[in-house]
């Protein structure tokens, strides 16, 4: 085990202890996508789309993600940020758009809903989990933040952030 | 970048603790890791 895997176990032993939850689940995600507008601020407010890929399909659902899904999301007002992430083993993928006000993410749900079908259809996904959330603590390094990924395949680009 | 999720359940008046054990405990410990990224807190009400 890893130093990183160790301190998560440890935190996640603490955190039950003085708090009494449950741990539910714990993953392992490659992040694909990371886009921001502006400064990360708390609180702001995340629908969170859960899918399982057909690993045979799983880039082609990313670049989708990364392509149209990136495009239709971010022309939306409210819009604060794009994360996506891919277990390759098992296939699950999450996207999670978050957004600065409870009616900026509900004002874009119906018409980001045909973009969720399709990326799911590309994936070869049979079902597709929705969750919201309220984000109330944001924190990323200059390791975490300083590059910015967009675009595809070759395409992608990386750009410093401040 | 790489990420790790956890998803804990709990009593909803616990909540404001847990947030606060988030931002004391948990991420100054994590942080302490090399390669070390951020943190994202989501929750429930």
């Amino acid at each position: 085990m890893n130093a990183a895997e160790q301190i998560g176990q440890e935190a996640r032993r603490q955190s039950t202890e003085s708090t009494g939850a449950e741990v539910l689940d714990v993953d392992r995600f490659e992040i694909f996508l990371a886009d921001r507008k502006g400064e990360p601020t708390v609180p702001t407010f995340s629908r969170q789309t859960q899918i399982y890929a057909d690993p045979a399909k799983i880039d082609d659902a990313i670049a989708f993600v990364r392509s149209s899904v990136l495009t239709h999301v971010a022309a939306h007002d409210g819009y604060r940020s794009l994360i996506g992430g891919v277990n390759r083993m098992t296939g699950r993928v999450f996207v999670t758009s978050n957004w600065e006000s409870p009616g900026a993410r509900a004002a874009s749900d119906q018409a980001l809903s045909s973009q969720r079908r399709e990326a799911a259809d590309i994936a070869g996904a049979s079902s597709i989990r929705v969750d919201e959330w309220e984000v109330v603590f944001v924190e990323i390094t200059p390791a975490g933040g300083g590059i910015e990924l967009r675009g595809v395949g070759e395409q992608a680009r990386s750009t410093p952030t401040t | 970048m790489y990420a790790r999720v956890t998803l804990v359940k709990g009593d909803p008046a616990d909540l404001d603790a847990a947030i606060a054990n988030f931002g004391e405990r948990v991420v100054p410990a994590a942080s302490k890791a090399s390669g070390y990224a951020g943190s994202f807190l989501l929750v429930n009400r």
